[in-house]
């Protein structure tokens, strides 16, 4: 039965069907042979009872007149009877009256069951005896015994179990006629699900459908897995359709978008001269004292709003410029060089500042990247945390390095003035967003950062408290291209 | 030598007597046997007559409450047959017996059995009964061809019956096939 398990269904039902004809036929063949031995055992019984009693009844007078002779010739009678291998009649005494024998004479084994009851029938090996008390007018006057062989009964039994055979045979013929038959209509169709689905699983063509219309649990499960698949269909190419749409979306977008920086572009390269000439005739009008004294107030104002609109400008500029330079090549670069190289760029404020900078490249060494754009990422973090250092203590710089998967994680920890994320937490990365507003700044440094960070496939985190310090942890993708 | 002669007299004598002792010894047991003999063939005779009333188709006629068996002439019969009588029945009636000494003494009775002392003649005995639904039962041999119904025989040391059908049929009465089956029949 285990190894039915992982049989085919068709196989399981062909068993069971045939399992059960099998049984069904035998207990059927069982219970009519046991019925008929008994209803044949019965017969004879009632046969060899009667033949008992015709013999007891014409033995009276002989009984009556102690006549052994005649007595012994009504058993001789009984020859006919083939069945009979011995017969006797007992008198009141118990005594041998007269009696008869086919063969050998085994009147020992009459004698053992005589005197017990009016009627007796014994069947012991294939041997019925039946002995029989003779009354007349309520006087005991003998006993008759016989004793047959059930010759037939073995016949009968064989020529059943001949016929019982041949009934399991061709049961077992019928059931797995039967089960090929009705493996069309279950098994089959099971299969022909089955090999659907797989070639659904395969081809991955959902417009497929299995034919099939019953209407049993088969069916239903047929139906069910063509609804699916219909839904799963449409989901498909709604998803596709989708997909499509959202191309082209993004391809406006990218276009739009490139409209954009080219406008900005232009825009802030043509705004550059006439700002720088702008802010150089009003340092010539300041030179030549051309400003009246009670405007010189005014004057000012103008000159500090042209000069800051020129800050904006360059910073712009520089900005695009820098965006141009995305996406260049790659390359193993040597972290702790690459830091030196920073630092070395920055010395006059790491000087005046004196930051303590504490750099651990122990867990990775090397990355793979555009060597300008770690050291842009250095350069920001470093000059953020060196200007937004607490008041009075010198700012402390912790680097390391780990490895998550395909990522370099850099972590930069400062002990610096920090960030009120709850307040800024979606402003962090934007264009021009300052967070401390009393000391010099443009605010394009993390959104720089953001900017390489992003367009090579890695994320930056960052977690800061007010007045305790700010963690960046950014994830630089690892992969050579 | 005297001495041997007394002593062969006295053997003679002894012998004698002895010889005398013996014989009647033997007399006697076989007297004895033969009584015993006797008593037990009379036993079996009187069941035998009993059981004849059981194969006989008895004449309605016959319209008594008893049923009445004669004994014709002294015999030892008598005593085993009271001795039946005293709890059998033939048909519900009473059993009765009569005895008989001369032919002219016979009265009606069911069955009459002849004894093998009666010096009567059995010409009388039968002219006396003849017609009247009387079974005679004789035990001497050739009586039933001289037309009694039933005579007992002795054959092979066994005791059997001979059956005149004619006789029972003149009688007025019917024997059943069981008993003539049984009985050595005379025609």
């Amino acid at each position: 039965m285990i190894g039915l398990k992982n049989a085919s269904i068709k196989q399981k039902l062909i068993v069971i069907q045939t399992i059960t004809a099998f049984i069904v036929v035998l207990v059927c063949c069982v219970f009519f042979v046991v019925n008929d031995i008994k209803t044949f055992k019965d017969a004879a019984v009632r046969k060899m009872y009667s033949l008992a009693r015709i013999v007891g009844e014409s033995a009276v007078s002989t009984l009556l007149f102690i006549d052994q002779d005649a007595a012994s010739q009504i058993l001789m009678k009984l020859n006919k009877e083939p069945d009979i291998l011995e017969a006797a009649i007992l008198d009141n005494n118990g005594k041998l009256f007269a009696k008869y024998a086919r063969t050998k004479p085994d009147i020992d084994a009459i004698k053992d069951i005589t005197n017990e009851k009016e009627i007796a029938a014994d069947f012991s090996g294939n041997k019925l005896t039946v002995s029989y008390k003779i009354y007349q007018e309520n006087e005991f006057l003998g006993t008759v015994v016989l004793r047959a062989a059930l010759n037939d009964l073995h016949k009968i039994i064989s020529g059943y179990i001949k016929v019982a055979g041949m009934i399991l045979f061709a049961a077992l013929i019928a059931s797995l006629i039967i089960g090929a038959f009705l493996q069309r209509s279950i098994p089959h169709r099971l299969l022909s699900l089955v090999s659907k689905t797989k070639e659904v699983a395969e081809t991955g063509n959902y417009s497929l459908r299995v034919a099939d219309n019953g209407n049993d649990e088969i069916g239903i499960l047929s139906q069910g897995f063509n609804n699916m698949l219909d839904r799963i269909e449409k989901m498909d190419t709604y998803l596709k359709e989708t997909n499509i749409a959202l191309k082209d979306y993004s391809r406006n977008l990218e276009q739009s978008n490139r409209e954009l920086e080219e406008f900005a572009y232009i825009s802030s390269h043509d705004m550059k001269s006439p700002i720088t000439s702008l802010n150089g005739m009003l340092t010539l009008m300041e030179q030549k004292n051309v400003v009246r004294e009670e405007h010189r107030n005014l004057f000012l104002m103008a000159k500090n709003s042209a000069r800051q609109m020129q800050k904006t400008i360059n910073a712009l500029n520089e900005i695009i410029a820098f965006r141009k330079t995305l996406k260049i090549e790659k390359e193993n670069i040597d972290l702790h060089e690459a830091l030196e190289d920073v630092k070395l760029r920055i010395y006059d404020s790491i000087l005046s500042s004196g930051a303590i900078i504490n750099a651990d490249f122990s867990a990775c060494t090397h990355v793979n990247y555009p060597v300008a754009h770690l050291k842009s990422i250095f350069q920001n973090l470093l000059t953020n945390a060196i200007k937004y250092k607490q008041e009075g203590k010198p700012p402390v710089i912790d680097i390391r390095t780990s490895i998550d998967k395909n990522f370099v994680v850099l972590e930069v920890k400062d002990q610096g003035m920090g960030i009120d994320m709850k307040m800024y937490k979606d402003k962090l990365f934007g264009l021009f967003q300052r967070f401390h507003t009393h000391i010099e700044g443009v605010g394009i440094g993390l959104h720089m950062i953001h900017s390489i960070i992003e367009s090579y496939g890695g994320k930056i985190y960052i977690d800061s408290e007010v007045n305790k310090g700010t963690t960046f942890k950014i994830y630089l993708s690892n992969v050579p291209f | 030598m005297k001495k041997y002669f007394i002593e062969k007299r006295d053997c003679i004598h002894y012998m004698k007597y002895k010889t005398v002792l013996l014989s009647l010894f033997l007399f006697c047991s076989f007297t004895l046997q033969q009584e015993k003999n006797k008593a037990s063939e009379y036993n079996l005779k009187a069941a035998f007559i009993f059981n004849f009333t059981k194969y006989i188709e008895w004449k309605t006629a016959t319209s008594e409450n008893e049923f009445i068996i004669g004994i014709m002439g002294p015999s030892p019969i008598n005593d085993p047959l009271v001795e039946i009588v005293k709890t059998e029945t033939v048909d519900n009636k009473k059993i009765i017996i009569k005895q008989f000494n001369k032919p002219a003494d016979i009265s009606f009775c069911n069955i009459l059995f002849i004894s093998q002392s009666s010096s009567a003649s059995l010409d009388d005995i039968l002219a006396k009964t003849v017609h009247k639904g009387m079974l005679i039962i004789s035990e001497q041999e050739g009586y039933a061809e001289q037309g009694t119904a039933i005579n007992f025989v002795i054959v092979n040391r066994k005791l059997k019956f001979e059956a005149n059908v004619k006789a029972i049929n003149t009688a007025g009465l019917t024997a059943s096939s069981q008993l003539l089956k049984l009985a050595i029949i005379i025609k």
